[in-house]
């Protein structure tokens, strides 16, 4: 009998939602229509946090451009990782896992759907499977040119660093931006702090006003969400922000120095374009400033000279003369200045 | 015969109850989903679709369903002692964390004793959680409410500083996570549809209720929960039942968050919860804190929510508005399990009955 409440109870839900269906419209599923290539993507957090999942979901509206039909699920927790992407898979041509983390997801579900192109974004590693793309973005490069533009501007030599959490992705930027400033401005030093949390815009604040209060005067974050609170602290304090992700000058367009680009987005769209075309090939890919998916955007509220030194830095890390601290590289330890 | 048909009319009532806080709640979350401008026929059919569908689907919720009712069960129990046992959370990280360590240290093992010494490992470590704060409770006096939440954030902390050192994994390049256990170690799915968790879940709720109705722990754990001063006085040892169900409750987040383990995520980060152990209070909540009412509550929560996150990107439904379509529903599980609503809708039933016959 008390099995039979709970058959009774699950009964009662899938009669009402089966009535509900019928009374609903009648349209078919509507996933049959033509032969777009369809692109799903899962991000870990919301699409609009103005950094990390914002450039994804810009890279899927490339997609769209591009001609793909799209959908996207946001704010996945990392249980429910797997199942959205074989949901995904089941259903779409692409799947794409946005940041390091899916990597692994990856090559548990491609195997069983080997007609369908999975990509993830920020992972170095080189994918097992042939239906598996790595795209990882050179974004130590941006951090070296974003170091030259603070080592520059910076009149204390103290140049902050808040990022949100110690990944080595992250750890290897902040070396860059330290490696960047120093080519520069021989006494910089980089303050790092990393915040644990990419949501939390008040602990950014927090971060930044007592980075600002220790003689930090020039402040760069990788934080995304948490910081928009950074350049917001800075703006308070009266000291330089500079942006990540994307342009974030309006933000606060007195305080920002400059923002490095990171073009997830173009990446991706790249990506769509090779699956449209028929061309898109598992593997891994890096790109950085040669093609503009890394970049500082133009210098202003920064001293003479600021911009001539960005720009010459951007050459000689292209043509390889200057020596960028990347993930795959040697990373300093953090925090240890070397001057 | 009489017996039988108030448990007749008791399961109709709650057939009838459930129905009408999911008639509400479409009808409430219908508002939300009409302001997104979300077509609410394909929306409805895409959440029956996600939860129910195929095999697939129903293997996710069920999946879904199993660390939320695990944990529900010991809240369940802690409720009819009159125990608030809100250190779910904290007790599913334990159990995580001590089945991942058996199953990684043992891992020359074969699969199936593996599986049995990670629950095993998971019961130990989210009992010995739970019986933290039973032991404060019974020897200190310390209130439940305040111990069970602040261990929460210790077992966290002690999960994300050992996931960030000790017991990371070496090749995944500095991400805060432990290795990945064995495949031999998953639970299987039984016929492609069941997963061994969701047996475990129904195993376990069976097991709670024989305790609470058939038991004499069961006798003591419902006569403190009547009342304190009344069980001390009739001779209750008031401090070991405390104890026990503080211990049985983290047992049972204990094994919720081996299961998780062992049955989904497959390793250990400090992202393991999303919050279960506060859904399980809800949970319990809904379930009127039995065995079997719980189980159907957690199941019920399980469906919900996969087939709402899986219709969120098939018929574009906002993730914030999907969540507030969870609460919605949530929230009207709730107020129709209320003893005055229960009582509203018993009197409303007789006189019904009395004016057709009339």
């Amino acid at each position: 009998m008390q099995i039979g409440k709970a058959v009774g109870a699950i009964a009662a839900f899938a009669v009402l939602a089966s009535g509900i269906v019928a009374c609903g419209s009648s349209d078919d599923n509507g996933s049959s229509g033509g032969d777009k290539v369809k692109v799903a993507m899962v991000l870990p957090g919301p699409i609009n946090d103005e950094g990390f999942n914002q450039s994804g979901y810009e890279g899927l509206k490339q997609c769209e451009s591009d001609g793909a039909e799209i959908t996207y699920q946001e704010k996945t927790p990392v249980p429910d990782f797997v199942k959205s992407f074989e949901t995904l898979a089941q259903s779409n041509d692409v799947v794409i896992g946005h940041g390091f983390e899916f990597g692994e997801i990856a090559h548990q579900v491609a195997p069983d759907y080997p007609d369908v192109d999975f990509v993830v974004t920020s992972n170095p590693l080189d994918p097992e499977d042939d239906n598996v793309q790595h795209l990882m973005p050179n974004s130590s490069q941006g951090a070296y040119l974003a170091g030259v533009a603070a080592g520059k501007t910076t009149t204390s030599n103290k140049i902050g660093g808040i990022a949100g959490f110690d990944f080595p992705v992250l750890e290897a930027q902040m070396a860059a931006l330290e490696a960047g400033a120093q080519s520069v401005n021989p006494q910089a030093t980089v303050d790092t702090v990393y915040l644990g949390t990419f949501d939390d815009v008040a602990k950014g604040k927090e971060a930044a006003r007592s980075q600002a209060a220790s003689g930090v005067d020039v402040i760069y974050h990788i934080a995304d969400a948490a910081g928009v609170g950074v350049i917001d602290g800075a703006e308070e304090e009266g000291v330089k922000a500079i942006g990540w992700g994307v342009d974030q000058s309006s933000l606060a367009p007195k305080t920002v120095i400059a923002s490095q680009i990171v073009d997830q987005a173009k990446m991706i769209g790249d990506s769509c374009q090779q699956a449209i075309d028929g061309d898109w090939k598992g593997g891994l890919v890096v790109d950085g400033l040669q093609s503009g998916i890394v970049e500082l955007t133009p210098v202003k509220n920064a001293p003479a000279g600021t911009q001539e030194a960005v720009d010459k830095a951007r050459k000689a890390v292209i043509d390889g003369s200057a020596d960028v601290p990347s993930i795959g590289g040697d990373i300093p330890g953090s925090g240890e200045g070397s001057n | 015969m009489r017996r039988a048909l108030a448990g007749q009319s008791e399961a109709v009532g709650l057939i009838v109850r459930t129905l009408l806080a999911l008639v509400g709640a479409a009808l409430v979350g219908s508002i939300f989903l009409a302001i997104d401008g979300v077509d609410l026929g394909f929306a409805y059919q895409e959440i029956f679709e996600q939860s129910f569908g195929s095999s697939f689907a129903v293997k996710n919720s069920l999946i879904e369903a199993v660390p939320i009712t695990l944990v529900a069960l010991g809240v369940a129990v802690a409720f009819r002692a009159g125990i608030f046992n809100l250190g779910g959370e904290g007790q599913i990280y334990m159990g995580a964390l001590f089945a991942v360590l058996v199953v990684l240290g043992l891992s020359g093992l074969p699969g199936p004793v593996l599986i049995v010494l990670g629950l095993i490992g998971g019961a130990i470590g989210g009992g010995l959680w739970g019986g933290v704060a039973g032991a404060l409770r019974s020897r200190l006096g310390l209130s439940e409410i305040i111990t069970t939440i602040m261990l929460n954030f210790i077992a966290f902390w002690i999960v994300s500083y050992l996931v960030r050192g000790p017991i990371q994994d070496p090749d995944g390049a500095g991400y805060p996570y432990t290795k990945e256990i064995p495949a031999k170690a998953d639970l299987p799915t039984l016929f492609g549809t069941i997963p061994l968790g969701a047996v475990l879940l129904v195993v376990a709720a069976v097991v709670v209720w024989i305790l609470l109705e058939r038991t004499k722990t069961g006798i003591s754990i419902k006569s403190l929960g009547a009342g304190e001063a009344a069980g001390r006085f009739s001779g209750l040892n008031v401090e070991r039942t405390g104890f026990a169900v503080l211990l049985i409750a983290g047992v049972l987040g204990g094994l919720a968050g081996a299961a998780s383990l062992l049955g989904n995520e497959g390793r250990l980060s400090d992202f393991f919860s999303p919050g279960w152990g506060f859904v399980g209070v809800m949970t319990a909540l809904i379930g009127r804190g039995t065995a079997i009412g719980t189980l159907v509550a957690g199941l019920l929560i399980g469906f919900l929510n996969n087939g709402i996150t899986g219709a969120q990107s098939a018929a574009g439904i906002p993730t914030s508005t999907a969540q507030i379509l969870v609460g919605v529903f949530v929230l009207f599980l709730i107020i129709v399990n209320t003893d005055i609503v229960a009582t509203a809708l018993r009197r409303a039933a007789s006189s019904l009955k009395g004016g057709s016959r009339g």
